[in-house]
């Protein structure tokens, strides 16, 4: 009997980019290289094949901030105010600590400068009109080790087909992502 | 050579239960259901794979919210041992954090809500379920309450039991949504 392949890598019909000396490129097997980006979208990676996705990211940042997420259809992104609402929960050494935020974006994970970070992100239901669920999972490179997740929601019944990570502005400063991201569906 | 490592895998059946409850199988595995009370899928633990990956997303159309429940099940039969499944769960809600262990007849595993702007979504892994050994599962929960929590648990069944499926279970009316399970290469 054929197996099904349960994981789909979903090439990108198109990446966008900012940030001076930015780089961006979809690599033959459907993953995205990127560097000095202040922002990264993907498009053309939520289609109607599949309700669910994975996002796996390697990265670094020019600084230690917060890496920010918007969902985007046909290559523009969804900034609708309050529509994203954010749970986090924060371990470092023998601290945990949790917050929520509701914003025109969500904060998806945070950067590191110092060490290397990674996330897998699930995304529910991007291409469906209803409401998205998003839950991140992260090693943080903050002080060398920083377990770091979030769960978010956006309210806005709209069919996304793509997403943003924008690099954090704080104190008049960009920060910029540079690494590796794949997207793939689940089978369904 | 490269080898798929994550494959789908089809539910031989379902069960349900539920007033207008719907559970249908699409061509390729996973199940897309509707109102349903209880929702088993039979079939889906095998020997050619030890370890799972439950991906899910679930709504309530009315009234209720959290947990949707699991049972392990073989040969069509729920286990329902008393005590049998032992949670650890940690739950971030704004700017609390709290945690509880408990143990009960069946599990605490996904979530779901009936505010139909907030979706739940969640993934779950299954070690060992169809070994003749007791079985761990762990999910990590977008939990569609107060616009997104962090509900994430850890399970415990002590059974040496070889299971082929599992039953999911929600207070009334049910929950809609869509299920997958896919079987990690060994």
């Amino acid at each position: 009997m054929a197996l099904t392949n349960g994981l789909v890598v979903m090439t990108p019909s198109t990446v966008a980019k900012t940030g001076a000396s930015s780089t961006a490129t979809i690599n033959a097997d459907g993953s995205v290289t990127f560097g000095s980006c202040e922002t990264l979208s993907l498009n053309g990676v939520f289609t109607s094949a599949y309700d669910n996705y994975m996002i796996v990211m390697r990265y670094v940042s020019s600084a230690n901030a917060a890496m920010q997420f918007r969902m985007r259809a046909s290559g523009v992104d969804n900034s609708t105010a309050n529509s994203y609402v954010t749970q986090e929960l924060i371990a470092s050494s023998t601290v945990v600590s949790g917050a929520r935020t509701t914003s025109n974006l969500s904060n998806v994970a945070a950067l590191a400068s110092a060490q290397r970070s990674g996330l897998t992100t699930y995304v529910y239901g991007p291409y469906l009109a209803q409401p998205t669920a998003v839950r991140s999972t992260t090693v943080n490179g903050i002080s060398d080790a920083r377990l770091d997740d979030r769960a978010f929601t956006h309210n806005q019944s709209a069919s996304y087909d793509g997403c943003t990570f924008i690099g954090e502005t704080y104190l008049g400063t960009t920060y910029t992502l540079s690494g590796l991201v794949t997207v793939f569906g689940f089978e369904q | 050579m490269s080898k798929n490592g994550l494959i789908l895998l089809k539910p031989t059946t379902v069960d349900k239960t539920g007033a207008s409850s719907t559970a249908t199988i699409s061509a390729l595995g996973s199940v897309e259901f509707g109102s349903c009370e209880t929702l088993s899928l039979n079939g889906v633990f095998t020997s050619a794979y030890d370890n799972y990956m439950i991906v899910y997303w679930g709504q309530a159309a009315s009234t209720g919210q959290e947990p949707v429940y699991l049972r392990l099940r073989t040969g069509g039969a729920d286990n329902s041992t008393a005590n049998s499944y032992t949670i650890q769960y940690v739950f971030a809600n704004g700017t609390s954090v709290s945690g509880a262990r408990w143990s009960a007849t069946l599990a605490d595993f996904f979530t779901y809500t009936n505010n139909s702007s907030y979706r739940s979504g969640a993934i779950g892994y299954l070690y060992g379920p169809s070994l003749t050994q007791p079985t761990a599962m762990r999910s990590a929960n977008c939990y569609g309450v107060n616009g997104g929590a962090i509900i994430d648990y850890a399970i415990t069944h002590n059974q040496s039991i070889s299971y082929d499926g599992f039953t999911f279970s929600v207070t009334s009316p049910g929950i809609s949504g869509r299920v997958a399970v896919y079987g990690m290469r060994k």
